[in-house]
């Protein structure tokens, strides 16, 4: 793992407020077990979820 | 759009060196291509809202993210009863449907790529999508 790879990293959460990243990481810690893997059933919501209210 | 399959790289890179054995890592890759997925479509309900993609590009943009999250679902379960009860047959079919999900992904993010969508439109901090009742 190169410092080159971690510094990309650590440039798109910052310049780009990325929040994805820190959720990713903190789901990653622990066991599999069956329930987190249900869980992420919620991380891919239908699309029409994320309609935005007409302006 | 570039930057979306940098996120996707780098993390996927990062998160599986973390980790050594096969259930972690098809874990890992389906929450990245989750995370990538979820900021794709933030970006692309942003555009929408803002008038940078019509009804018609955005309505293909969401046909398009159906074929995903179908792929996405279908080695979510795969690898869910590979934990419950693995085996050789069990795994195999979580590989295949891992590569086959990430092949939907590209669609996807070739899709907003090519409407000109990219990470750099999503707002930060925007809060959890949420459709308006009796709102067309």
């Amino acid at each position: 793992m190169s410092k080159e790879v971690l510094v990309t990293v650590l440039r798109l959460a910052l310049t780009h407020g990325v929040p994805a990243v820190l959720d990713a990481v903190e789901r990653c810690k622990g066991e599999v077990t069956v329930e987190k893997i249900r869980q992420l059933a919620d991380l891919v919501p239908d699309p029409d979820s994320y309609d935005r209210p007409e302006r | 759009m570039k930057r979306f399959r940098t996120l996707f790289l780098v993390l996927s890179v990062l998160l599986l060196a973390a980790c050594s054995d096969f259930e972690n890592n098809a874990y890992n890759t389906l929450v990245i291509a989750g995370e990538t997925y979820d900021a794709t479509m933030s970006a692309l309900a942003d555009a929408h809202a803002g008038g940078t993609l019509d009804d018609a590009q955005y309505a293909k943009a969401k046909a398009v993210a159906r074929i995903y999250r179908g792929a996405f679902q279908s080695a979510r379960i795969a690898l869910e009863e590979y934990v419950a009860s693995p085996g050789d047959t069990q795994r195999d079919k979580v590989t295949r449907m891992l590569v086959a999900m990430t092949g939907r992904l590209s669609e996807l993010l070739d899709c907003a790529r090519g409407m000109g969508v990219g990470i750099h439109d999503l707002k930060t901090g925007q809060p959890a999508p949420v459709k308006e009742e009796g709102h067309v």
